[in-house]
């Protein structure tokens, strides 16, 4: 009786130890397997690396073809510009000048606005939204922002009107007649990239 | 007389073409992601207990674990209000917080063991100088943290248009010691802790159910794995797999019907379908290769697994009907352990690269990918039932396992304290209706 035990508890140690075993050989596989499949997809990630490398050298050259194209532009619109001006005469050449400061400060707007525009609350698909605002030479806001056209999601619109109001004062040129022209301002806003 | 009209004419084109040739455009495109800085100040109580004193830290906890508020140190300032109306905004501008939560907590004794908080709390828009919500709740003093969440939960919503889970539940495992393994529930933020399984074997994957109501879960109780239901409120356990082999990860569908589950009833892991009475199994896919560690896509037609058919383990997805297979990740050495946001937006799973393990994110519409985590050893990451934040299990220096949170812009990484035993594995309840 008391060796049947005995046998039956050996027994039982047994499986104990050969399921703890298998348990063991089961995880060795696993890791082998990994180690296997590591092998094999380090060829794949060295083409898949080389084909990122590509992408990415694509995507450069085509920023730089983008970066030509908009200085191409520029350059055609500053051409016509001096065109214009040496036709017209000495007014327009004023208005050249002014339109490069113009330029200047609707980029500094941009900057300032745009560190604050927190687009994690305008969730993940592409929206929109335009805002309207008249300011002030000291470049403080006349009254509210305007909105003329909504996300359509509510804690994107007031984050985005926050993201005006806490970009006040807005910088603005000293000379008077830049300023009318930027005394008031649409803001297009595109907080989750191009909506096309 | 038609001459005049004429110049009227003119005037007025040159007056109108004049101003909409005045209006610029600037056009913002992108943004940051960025913390909304928010200022919680004590609220004023009489004779509060020392722990209800606290509620204002509770709730600027929740606030900052979501990752999306900055709460103020507010350590520096002697006065507060109470009131929306004694809120002074320029002095509150000046410390660059864009909201202030205020309050008062009132006690109301209802008989002599129960006592009721009465809260009484605005949220205030500094900027725009406006009250944008007063609110009053009311609740068992002992209950102080949930009415605390509550506070956070509304403001969260509020001011991000989602649902915050400050009031939502996780589940983990335990391990007490060799002999003893325990499933726990608790709040979100690890307090409130109850057993609700204690066994002498391994505890795995638990899975809680879309519905709320029950937690799946793997087992070793059989000498080998096998994957039981267990009942939350009544306690009561069911087997639903105990196949030849292993039975693993499982993973409820949305309608909490069904569950997809892994056996090595054939040749290696395979993905089956299983109704939750344990009935009606069918396998997904037939292939040579391991496909393991199955997670529904919000729409129920879609299962996200990890497989090692291209070589390493990657996420691929399965369309659940034709058994039509696409690859969804591609960068890096391996990524496991997939699971869906609520939305089907974002891809949350474990990165694996130069021998670390890391939870990352990708957007499924961009396939961008941020790593929320720095490793190196993280694991089992899985979504908040809002999907703005991650639990997950990461090794201390000591090399036991602790649980955590790390929201989904990566900013904020905080540990949930659930004392010092090792941890095996945790899951996240749904939101309450």
């Amino acid at each position: 009786m008391k060796k049947k035990k005995a046998a039956e508890l050996k027994k039982k140690k047994e499986i104990d130890r050969l399921q703890k075993q298998l348990l063991a050989e089961e995880k060795l596989e696993k890791i082998q397997k990994q180690l296997l499949a590591e092998e094999k997809l380090e060829k794949i990630q060295k083409q898949l690396l080389a084909e990122e490398k590509l992408e990415k050298i694509q995507k450069d050259l085509l920023a730089q073809e983008r970066l030509e194209k908009l200085q191409d532009n520029l350059r055609d619109k500053d051409l016509a510009k001096e065109t214009r001006v040496a036709i017209e005469g000495q007014q327009d050449l004023v208005a050249g000048a002014n339109s490069g400061e113009l330029e200047k400060y609707k980029a500094l707007i941009q900057q300032k606005i745009y560190q604050n525009v927190n687009k994690q609350l305008c969730g993940l698909d592409p929206v929109e939204l335009i805002f309207e605002i008249v300011l002030m030479p000291t470049g403080d806001l006349i009254g509210n922002a305007k909105m003329i056209k909504s996300s359509k999601i509510e804690s994107c619109d007031l984050a985005v009107e926050r993201a005006i109001l806490q970009a006040q004062p807005l910088p603005m040129p000293q000379d008077r007649n830049l300023f009318s022209q930027l005394k008031k301002l649409k803001l297009k806003f595109q907080p989750n990239g191009n909506v096309n | 007389m038609t001459k005049l009209l004429r110049s009227f004419l003119i005037i007025f084109t040159i007056f109108f073409t004049g101003i909409s040739q005045a209006l610029e455009v600037i056009e913002i495109l992108g943004g940051k992601a960025s913390q909304i800085p928010i200022a919680i100040t004590p609220f004023k109580d009489d004779n509060s207990t020392k722990d209800e004193k606290l509620l204002h830290e509770v709730i600027a906890n929740d606030l900052s674990r979501s990752g999306l508020f900055s709460p103020l140190d507010i350590s520096g300032v002697s006065q507060y209000p109470y009131d929306a109306r004694d809120v002074n905004f320029s002095n509150w501008s000046a410390l660059e917080t864009q909201f202030i939560l205020l309050g008062k907590i009132k006690k109301i004794a209802v008989g002599r063991s129960n006592t009721q908080l009465e809260i009484i709390w605005s949220l205030v828009d500094i900027y725009k100088e406006k009250t944008i919500l007063t609110i009053s709740l009311k609740g068992p003093a002992n209950q102080y943290r949930l009415m605390a969440h509550r506070v956070a939960d509304i403001v969260y919503e509020k001011l991000t248009g989602s649902k915050g889970v400050f009031q939502t539940n996780i589940a983990f495992v335990k391990k007490i010691n060799p002999k003893k393994y325990s499933l726990f529930i608790a709040d979100y933020d690890g307090y409130n802790p109850k057993a609700i399984l204690n066994s002498k074997h391994p505890i795995i994957s638990p899975r809680w159910s879309p519905d709320g109501k029950k937690i799946a879960y793997v087992s070793f109780e059989k000498r080998k794995p096998v994957i039981y239901i267990q009942n939350i409120q009544s306690g009561k356990r069911t087997l639903l797999a105990n196949f030849r082999g292993n039975n693993s990860a499982p993973a409820w569908s949305p309608d909490s019907r069904k569950l997809a589950i892994v056996l090595t009833y054939s040749l290696n892991s395979q993905i089956y379908i299983i109704k939750a009475d344990g009935s009606d199994i069918k396998q997904i896919m037939r292939t040579r290769s391991i496909n393991t560690e199955p997670a529904w896509a919000p729409n129920g037609k879609e299962l996200y697994f990890s497989s090692d058919r291209g070589g390493s383990a990657q996420i691929y997805k399965v369309d659940v009907e034709s058994n039509e297979v696409n690859r969804v990740t591609f960068e890096g050495r391996n990524n496991l352990s997939p699971s869906l946001s609520p939305d089907g937006k974002l891809l949350l799973f474990l990165n694996q690269e130069d021998r670390k393990y890391r939870v990352a994110v990708q957007n499924l519409l961009t396939n961008q990918v941020l790593k929320l985590t720095n490793g190196p050893d993280d694991e089992s990451p899985i979504f908040s039932p809002n999907g703005h934040m991650v639990l997950f299990t990461y090794k201390d220096y000591g090399k036991t396992s602790k649980i955590g949170t790390v929201s989904i812009n990566g900013l904020k990484v905080t540990p949930i304290e659930v004392g010092s035993e090792t941890i095996l594995e945790s899951t996240w309840g749904p939101l309450r209706n």
